[in-house]
């Protein structure tokens, strides 16, 4: 146990540690089991059907998010819609990510022409693509899973998918598989958890999100819209 | 600022404090609603006591093994590319934090709120270097640019103020000219930082919970800060209190679900973000330099000592929310960046008696923090504790210790008194209705009859309730 370049004071933050807990450092943790598996439970009894409902009311009504239900086919027409509806304006500018559970490019080409859609581009520059990403009303995401309980999102950074998408412009749309809802984040957890078992380093970023930013912080009146989006639409596809 | 807010005596702050009538009511309507919501959340989820049960045994098992965990964290994140400072005391980690910024060379960096970083009076650190720190979340900006106005809240900071207050310092301060609407003066500050978010070079956070398994830290917040503060900056330093850790993903679950019911009554805020180490190569946002600092500064001491259990705290800020001292007296009071029972407990133990002796006092030991408590601090035994301990050390005459104290001051001003009881009773009533009834204004009113320095009975409080009905109490 020595400090390298990159990590210092260890040895002595920990020697005076276990002095005060009067022993020498723990070469192992104590067994430790939770007294209660509450977690498990929740929504257990749910079939799929269940908890996508669940899903959609709560993130409609607590969250304040659009909920659309599609096929895999007509994602770039609902992608089309909900951007039309939501900004009124000449030129909408259109931030996608370039995820394989897309479909190709050639599909978001042919949208309305007021849309600008704009890739995510790895290769380019950094402030070059946070740029694109400032200047863009709406930004397009697949998300990794959903948690029912909470209406949450989750979502890792990729090569593929920057941090920047989801966060910058106004607008979020997320879309998910329908396969992929989890009663909560225990199940979400469970999956990193066994990640991290195999030794695999987890992605620089993963982000759980329910509904688009808001604050309590005047009055404890909650606003919607603070540094994160202003508004979130969740579009699920029910045949995936 | 530093721990502590206030050079006034404490007598003299409650005093100046229980007269600033916009203090007292926007501190009586957000204690109502975080109560309410906080129990409905709780009571949405059900076994609640079962969940605490879990919380409360991880976060001892966390610190009986804190050095096994703390080699695990440490050495993940070296394993990630990332930098690991150990210290032990806030001037080591302030030494730290502004050695990194001088390499890098900083002129500009943006805080998501922290404690911690609050704690170790990082941004007189970093200012005295020339850098501009600007605070990214909302009540932590109102209060930066309110002249530093000092913090009433460990979740809300800001929320002593009423909205038209906060529209004055806005027009003041940053030449606001709209409404006092709270969604007109958030979207001010939206437009106002987004600035700095994209100038910055480095992104400063705290640290709810570190992952010792995979060397990640857990962020939990609503507004979208904390994600700005660690994607566009290109350097990012988390600042942890060295027991907030979590050995895996399994646990985090768990004291994730305990602390967004119980710090907003949400299954989950808006955001809960787990970054690991600095981003990978062929990634194009997030930071380049990832570096957490783990600060002791008094947890150790703390650890050794009978007030271990405090170091199980998540900093949800219930008790305070509960609490029919901080309702009186608002955060201000407590002369310290902690307030409410979590301050009163844990500002002497990190601050010393000197400045803190007083707030052991700041309660009446109704214990209705006990029962909220996500993790099952007996928080009401520790402001015990405190007192016994000044009074073994002969730190203060026992007269003079009876006269202070928020209580008794309210006890000289009937009408405050019985003014604040019928708040207090409105309050419970409308939690009655709710269908939650923790919190029963008569624990206070019975103390308030005693007039003396009460002794705990080392009975629940909910217990003692039930007994109550039993013996055909009121339901008033
Ligand atoms: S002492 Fe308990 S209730 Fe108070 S802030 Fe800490 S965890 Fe929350």
């Amino acid at each position: 146990m020595t400090d390298s370049s990159r990590l210092q004071g260890r040895d002595a933050f920990l020697t005076a540690l276990t002095q005060k807990l009067g022993r020498p450092t723990a070469a192992a943790p104590t067994a430790f089991y939770l007294p209660q598996q509450r977690q498990r439970e929740v929504f257990q009894e749910y079939s799929l059907e269940q908890l996508k409902q669940h899903f959609v009311d709560y993130s409609r009504q607590n969250l304040g998010a659009k909920v659309i239900e599609t096929t895999f086919d007509t994602l770039p027409q609902v992608i089309e819609q909900d951007a039309l509806e939501r900004f009124d304006e000449d030129s909408i500018s259109l931030l996608i990510g370039t995820d394989a559970r897309f479909p190709n490019s050639g599909a978001f080409a042919a949208l309305d022409s007021r849309i600008q859609v704009k890739e995510w581009q790895p290769e380019e520059i950094r402030e070059q693509q946070i740029a694109c990403a400032e200047q863009a009303q709406i930004g397009v995401v697949f998300a990794e899973c959903a948690l029912v309980e909470s209406g949450t999102i989750m979502l890792k950074s990729s090569k593929a998918q920057g941090r920047s998408i989801s966060l910058l412009p106004t607008h979020s749309i997320f879309v998910i598989q329908q396969s992929d809802l989890l009663p909560r984040i225990t199940q979400a957890c469970e999956r990193l958890h066994e990640q991290a078992t195999q030794g695999h380093r987890l992605p620089s970023c993963v982000n759980f999100i329910s509904g688009p930013s808001s604050t309590a912080d005047i009055e404890l009146i909650k606003v919607v819209g603070v540094h994160g989006p202003i508004s979130a639409t969740y579009v699920i596809l029910t045949d995936q | 600022m530093s721990m502590k807010t206030s050079q006034q005596p404490f007598k003299e702050r409650i005093k100046v404090k229980m007269q600033d009538d916009v203090m007292r009511a926007s501190v009586a309507n957000a204690q109502e609603r975080m109560f309410g919501n906080r129990a409905r959340a709780a009571d949405a989820l059900g076994n609640w006591d079962d969940w605490r049960d879990m919380g409360a045994s991880i976060r001892d098992h966390v610190l009986e093994n804190l050095d096994y965990y703390l080699v695990q964290l440490s050495d993940k994140v070296i394993e990630n590319g990332g930098h690991v400072c150990f210290a032990k005391t806030a001037d080591e980690a302030t030494a730290y934090i502004e050695q990194v910024a001088k390499q890098k060379n900083a002129r500009s960096v943006v805080k998501s709120k922290s404690m911690v970083t609050e704690e170790i009076g990082l941004n007189q650190v970093l200012e005295r270097n020339g850098i501009k720190v600007v605070e990214t979340d909302l009540g932590e900006y109102i209060l930066q640019i309110d002249d530093h106005d000092a913090p009433s809240h460990i979740v809300a900071p800001a929320i002593h103020k009423n909205r038209r207050q906060v529209q004055q310092i806005f027009a003041d301060k940053l030449g606001y000219q709209g409404s006092d609407e709270p969604e007109e003066l958030t979207r001010f500050v939206r437009e106002h930082i987004r600035q700095y978010f994209v100038q910055a070079d480095i992104g400063i956070t705290g640290c709810n919970f570190a992952i010792a398994e995979s060397g990640s830290i857990a962020l939990i917040t609503n507004e979208g800060n904390a994600r700005l503060s660690t994607a566009l900056p290109k350097t990012h330093i988390a600042v942890m209190g060295m027991e907030r850790l979590v050995p895996t993903f399994k646990e985090l679950d768990v004291m994730v679900s305990l602390l967004c019911r119980s710090a907003v009554g949400l299954p989950l805020t808006g955001y809960v973000t787990v970054l690991t180490g600095p981003k990978e190569a062929d990634q194009l946002d997030g930071p380049e330099e990832f570096h957490l600092v783990i600060v002791d500064n008094g947890r150790s001491d703390i650890l050794a000592s009978e007030f271990k259990s405090i170091l199980r705290c998540i900093r949800c800020a219930a008790c305070a929310n509960t609490c029919p001292a901080y309702r009186h007296i608002g955060g201000q009071s407590y002369g310290s960046i902690y307030s409410g029972p979590i301050g009163a407990v844990l500002s002497p133990l990190l601050g010393g008696y000197e400045d803190f002796q007083d707030l052991p006092y700041a309660c009446s030991l109704c214990t209705a923090c006990n029962d909220v408590c996500p993790v099952k601090i007996p928080l009401a035994d520790l402001l015990l504790k405190h007192r016994e301990v000044m009074a073994n050390a002969k730190l203060t005459p026992l007269k003079e210790r009876l006269t202070v104290g928020a209580f008794q001051l309210i006890n000289k001003h009937p009408y405050i008194w019985q003014q604040s009881i019928r708040l207090g009773a409105k309050a419970a009533n409308k939690m009655i209705n709710n269908g939650d009834m923790r919190f029963k204004p008569q624990a206070v009113e019975e103390w308030h009859e005693t007039r003396d320095l009460p002794h705990t009975s080392h009975e629940s409080f909910r217990d003692w309730f039930a007994k109550r009905q039993n013996n055909g109490g009121s339901h008033d």
